[in-house]
């Protein structure tokens, strides 16, 4: 009876992608069945396929195992599968079809990576949440949104292209495509642990996540925000378990974003570099890789989804309804948005783990992990940056937003779909924070952990309200660092200013080469000559086309060479 | 009766298309000349399918023609290498013919429509021959078939611009044609004969003359001319563009890939693997150009703002893939650079035909004129963006599949420049590729539109186009029989000998 | 030195022909503007692989490949057969060719390749110059449009109405 479970075709991700074909033919009216309650169904699909390997495929020459459920997939999933519900009750109200069947595929592509049992199937996917999640990027329309959704495109694919170069070079090596623990032993192992840095938001490999989650709308940021960076921590926590590298690695993650962050204007900007931060936190646990630090990264990534979409929905509440998140021009929205500001502010707590919500029991296991092997150094950084994260999106986001001077503002409330999701993540926040009992038996390693020890509540307050006293006393003493207007360029700023001047520099210089070249070589020089310096505005130097003359010495130069080479 | 039809198929594949041309021509009428070349078109599909069957199944069909023996008559051989193209160009060939009626009605004058036809008959006929013949000067007899059918073709585009264009590349062909007709001619002076198979086994004793050196080199030149390989690729965009969109569509989909065809062909059935590229250093010329075809033509594409150019510029990269496959000369790379031969002519074909249809509604193809059209035409926009991310090598498309094995090939050969080349080269397709889908679906239409710019193309050219891109998603999806077929076509020409 | 001569010009002496032919028709295309010229040209160039596919089958001595009586040594008859071919592929050249220049003329008003080309860029140019234009038109009506290159300038949008 229950066969067909473990086969391919019972993948939650082909529910998804389903569920997007439907969205793309059935009117309107029914598209909210399929943005909730596909996923839902899904969701317990995925809870009553057996744990193993299954779901063998096979293509162009490599057997592909599409369905591997064990705790760590299985929970990723799950929570892939329940943001996918709910941020499809959360864009109900958006009318436009591409951005609902971008998602659904979008969220499918993540699924199907989780639960993906070899290098091969994992890239498939991998590419499939790059090409899908660009679409709700572009699907802002303006110009701006494609050039940023270009950008962001072709960094995920080069994330995308390393995976497919490392699991060749893997394969070669070792003659398997199982998606295990690789280590950086081989230059696969490195290729792939790039490409995974590339989308977990690496230092300096990061820009991407500032520089398009901002661009997007305000239901494609919501979704960007789950899935591409959750998906590269499961897959450093699947492969790269234990790398000691990644130690480092996550402590400068978690302090860097918020520097930008303090200063940047763009709330959702605000939220991307919190995001970063974030991530390194997992990384760095990952990096431990005891089975106590494993299960941190992986509860936190469940909390950090919950709370972080949270963060992003109210923001995308404002944005709709306001037309901006610059924080230089909000202010005083508590009075038209008052729900939306609740559930911001608990977001805003969750983030900054204050006990009896989400992430209070899940960044504790990670710092109790770095207690427990005596990392010190790494130990206060983290403490560090949990303190400034509590101040940056902690408290800047909705002070600014919902506080701050009255901008005059007086917009609806968020519309009723958006309330209801907003309202049913913060439930889930506060519910993971004070039942933390049910997310740790979900957890898929063997460690117990109890985060509502006296000591640690304790000393979670103090640092809370250090980080409130902090804020206080910089804001009124006007220290607070001002909010930057325009963009924060940092490592970007190398294929952003510095690439374009070089290319135009060579393009440059290549078509006057050129042009001296064929003043030797044309018979009428001066004609060439003059013809080219009015060809070459546009289209550049190859594009333009040639004279019959031209083309056959090119024709004679490549016989001559053949022959002088065979000579 | 059925074996004898069967005996004849080889002959009948070329006769079929070549003695419709005149029967078009005297038919005149739109109506008839269509029936006679869908008739014709799908009739050579079928035989093509049949012939790709048999050669499967018993390694290799001869055929002499007119009963003469083979060293000394004309020989036609279907094994599974030119099987495969055979496939292409007449699958192609059976696509366009739906394609037609409504693009010609469209473009060209209606009393001009018939000779459309007949071209492209004789321009399917030259191709084919191309294919199955395993006779040198025969070989040349089809190229300037296929070849001055073409000239013809281009010349009839509705711009002014195309007469030049068809012009430079009569020049180009010509003397590519005659280029290939000389280093044939070196070869039958050192052998005497004209045989392919004969060829590759009374060339090994005099193969250490600059005589047959000499032809080698003439040979490559004047069929990488018709080919398009960097730096003789020029006379392309032109012709690609200012033809009438049905013969972008064909010639781009299967001209390049015969020609390309041809060279390897005379390169590894008659002068033999180990003699061009072991001998002689023709692998590694053949690499750099390619690699150099790979980036600096994706780069021109990147900027054109016309969509059809801009596909012609995409075609020259590509053909810098097929190329770089083929050259590593080892098994696995030429499997691959045969896939990506079979794979970019469905991207092409289908990439063309798409632009065609929005063609046929904005008597206009440039960048800007495709603005907003998503919504005014979503069937054919569709159509090209699984194209385009085809072209891209998106997971689940044949452009995929080809990215893959060429990867795999590289690595295999240890060409790890190539590889950081073709990595590259397929980001820069991104970015070509997302100018179009942008002015698709992420702009709107401009004001001034009148609005006869709205609904679909007829069905014909919507169904020829899907056509192509299923096929492309069912390669992706499935690629196990193509590969195997193209790993049997490379053992074959490994091992030396039609 | 009279062997050289003997076997390298005098012995060679029709591959010289050949050689001297193809260059003329080369240069000829490549260097003269006139479409009808370099027609010409590539017709010299065809003639002279004819010149050299028929050399080659000439014995010393032979007759032309005739059954007579009495006679045994004839030409090699296949290169013959063969260049008959390739005449009449380059014959359908020359006519397709002449062909295209009658319409490039009454097209363009000119025969001259620099003429026709100057012609076609200057469409080009034109049309490109439209294009930009409406390039820069889409952008400038879409909200908050990077001027031209995204190089992160301050942009701050316009607050709602």
């Amino acid at each position: 009876m229950s066969d067909w479970l473990g086969q391919a075709i019972a993948s939650p991700a082909l529910a998804l992608f389903f569920a997007a074909l439907l969205v793309a033919v059935t009117p309107r009216l029914l598209h909210g069945l399929w943005l909730v309650g596909v996923p839902a169904a899904a969701l317990a699909l995925l809870f009553a396929l057996p744990e193993g390997m299954h779901g063998t495929v096979s293509m162009f020459g490599h057997e592909l195992s599409t369905l591997r459920v064990d705790g760590l997939s299985r929970l990723w999933g799950a929570i892939f599968l329940l943001s996918a519900a709910l941020t499809g009750l959360y864009g109900l109200n958006v009318k436009d079809r591409l951005q609902h069947v971008a998602s659904l595929l979008y969220a499918g592509s993540a699924v199907g990576a989780v639960l993906a049992g070899d290098l091969v199937t994992l890239f498939l996917f991998w590419e499939g949440t790059a090409i899908s999640s660009v679409f709700l990027i572009w699907a802002r329309r303006t110009v701006r949104a494609h050039i940023v959704g270009v950008r962001y495109l072709i960094i995920q694919v080069i994330s995308g292209l390393l995976l497919m170069v490392g699991t060749i070079i893997h394969q070669r090596a070792t003659g398997s495509i199982a998606f295990n623990t690789l280590g950086l032993d081989s230059a696969g192992g490195w290729l792939i642990f790039l490409s995974f840095g590339i989308k977990a938001g690496f230092p300096l490999l990061h820009n991407w996540i500032q520089d398009a989650y901002p661009e997007a709308t305000v239901y494609g940021t919501v979704v960007l925000s789950i899935f591409t960076t959750k998906l590269a921590i499961y897959a450093l926590a699947r492969g790269f378990a234990g790398t000691d590298l990644l130690i480092p690695i996550g402590a400068v993650m978690t302090i860097f974003p918020l520097i930008f962050a303090l200063i940047e204007n763009d709330l959702r900007r605000v939220l991307a570099y919190c995001l970063n931060n974030q991530l390194g936190f997992m990384v760095v646990a990952i990096g431990i890789g005891t089975p106590l630090a494993l299960n941190g990264a992986a509860a936190h990534a469940v909390a950090h989804i919950l709370y972080k979409g949270l963060l992003f929905m109210t923001m995308g509440a404002v944005l709709y309804r306001v037309g901006t998140v610059k924080a230089s021009q909000l202010g005083g929205l508590y009075r038209s948005m008052p729900a939306t500001t609740v559930f911001c502010i608990v977001g805003a707590m969750a983030s900054s783990a204050v006990p009896l919500f989400s992430a209070f029991v899940s960044k504790s296991m990670i710092q109790g992990a770095l207690g427990y092997e005596h990392m010190a150094v790494v130990w206060v950084v983290l403490l560090v940056a949990a303190g400034l994260g509590a101040i940056v999106p902690g408290i800047k986001v909705p002070f600014f937003a919902f506080f701050h001077r009255d901008r005059g503002y007086r917009v609806k409330e968020a519309p009723f779909n958006m309330q209801l999701a907003m309202g049913a993540t913060a439930l889930l926040c506060i519910a993971v924070g004070v039942f933390p009992g049910a997310l740790y038996a979900l957890l898929p390693y063997e460690a117990t952990y109890n985060a509502y020890t006296l000591s640690h509540v304790i000393n979670q307050l103090q640092l809370l309200a250090f980080a409130a006293l902090a804020f206080v006393l910089l804001y009124a003493a006007r220290l607070f660092p001002a909010n930057v207007r325009g963009l924060n360029l940092d490592t970007d700023w190398a294929y952003r200013r510095a690439l374009p001047a070089l290319v135009e520099r060579f393009r440059q210089s290549s078509v006057s080469l050129r042009a001296r070249v064929m003043h030797v070589f044309s018979r009428n020089g001066s004609r060439a000559a003059d013809w080219l310096a009015s060809a070459f505005g546009l289209g550049g130097a190859m594009a333009r086309t040639w004279t019959t003359g031209v083309m056959l010495l090119w024709v004679i130069v490549l016989l001559a060479l053949y022959l002088v080479i065979y000579y | 009766m059925i074996t004898h039809f069967f005996n004849q198929m080889p002959a009948l594949v070329v006769v079929v298309p070549m003695l419709a041309a005149p029967l078009v021509v005297l038919a005149h009428r739109q109506w008839a000349a269509w029936l006679i070349f869908v008739g014709a078109c799908w009739a050579i599909f079928g035989m093509a399918f049949l012939l790709f069957v048999e050669a499967k199944i018993a390694g290799q069909v001869s055929y002499a023609v007119g009963g003469w023996a083979p060293p000394f008559g004309i020989q036609l051989v279907i094994d599974p290498f030119n099987a495969l193209v055979l496939l292409l160009v007449t699958g192609v060939a059976a696509l366009t013919s739906l394609y037609a009626r409504a693009s010609i009605a469209a473009e060209i004058v209606a009393e001009r429509g018939y000779l459309v036809y007949a071209l492209l008959l004789l321009c399917i006929a030259g191709l084919v021959g191309i294919t199955i013949t395993g006779d040198a000067f025969n070989l040349f007899v089809f190229l300037e078939i296929s070849s001055l059918s073409s000239y013809a073709l281009i010349a009839m585009g509705p711009k002014r611009r195309a007469l030049l264009s068809a012009f430079q590349y009569l020049i180009m062909g010509t003397v590519g044609g005659t280029f290939l007709l000389i280093g044939i001619g070196l070869v039958f002076m050192m052998t005497g004969t004209l045989n392919m198979a004969d060829l590759a086994s009374r060339l090994p004793p005099v193969a250490d003359t600059h005589t047959v050196q000499a032809a080698l080199a003439f040979i490559v030149v004047g069929l990488s001319l018709k080919a398009a390989l960097f730096p003789l690729h020029v006379w392309l965009p032109n012709a690609y563009t200012y033809a009438p969109s049905v013969v972008s569509a064909f010639i781009s989909a299967t001209a390049t890939k015969v020609a390309v065809y041809a060279v390897f062909r005379f390169v590894f059935t008659v002068f033999g693997v180990d003699y061009a590229f072991g001998t002689l250093p023709l692998g590694e010329v053949l690499l750099v150009l390619s690699a150099i075809a790979m980036i600096a033509a994706s780069l021109a594409a990147i900027f054109q703002t016309d969509v059809k150019r801009l596909l012609a510029w995409s075609s020259i990269a590509q053909m810098g893939y097929i190329v770089a496959g083929f050259a590593l000369a080892t098994p696995d790379g030429i499997s691959a650079g045969l896939v990506h031969l079979l794979n970019h002519g469905l991207i092409k074909g289908a990439l063309f035909m798409a632009v065609g249809a929005l063609f046929w509604r904005l008597r206009g193809s440039s960048i800007n004129d495709l603005a907003g059209m998503g919504r005014a035409m979503p069937v054919t926009s569709a159509a090209f963006v699984v194209g385009g991310l085809s072209l891209i090598g998106v997971p689940a498309t044949a452009g995929f599949i080809s990215k893959w094995v060429l990867l795999s090939a590289l690595f295999e050969a240890h060409r790890y420049l190539l590889v950081a080349m073709l990595l590259l080269a397929s980001l820069l397709s991104i970015i070509y590729v997302g100018r179009v889908i942008e002015a698709l679906y992420f702009r709107a239409r401009p004001d001034d539109v009148t609005e006869h710019a709205h609904g679909e193309a007829p069905l014909g050219m919507q169904l020829a186009t899907w056509a192509l891109i299923a096929a492309n998603i069912a390669i992706g999806l499935h690629a196990t029989p193509e590969l195997g077929a193209a790993q049997r076509a490379a053992a074959g020409l490994m091992g030396g000998g039609t | 030195m009279m062997d050289f001569f003997n076997d390298t010009v005098a012995g060679l002496f029709n591959y010289w022909i050949v050689f001297g032919l193809m260059m003329i028709g080369f240069y000829t295309v490549i260097a003269h503007d006139n479409l009808v010229k370099k027609l010409i040209g590539l017709n010299v160039f065809q003639t002279s692989v004819f010149i050299l596919y028929i050399s080659m089958g000439d014995i010393r001595g032979a007759t032309a490949p005739i059954l007579i009586d009495g006679q045994a040594i004839y030409a090699h008859p296949l290169p013959q057969v063969l260049i008959l071919t390739a005449i009449v592929v380059g014959v359908s050249t020359t006519a397709l060719g002449l062909a295209l220049i009658v319409r490039i003329h009454e097209a363009y008003g000119a025969i001259e390749e620099d003429d026709v080309l100057a012609a076609d860029f200057a469409t080009q140019d034109a049309e490109d110059a439209t294009e930009q234009a409406r390039s820069a038109q889409a952008r400038a009506t879409e909200p908050h449009a990077p001027a031209d290159a995204d190089d992160g300038a301050e942009r701050e949008e316009s607050r709602p109405s």
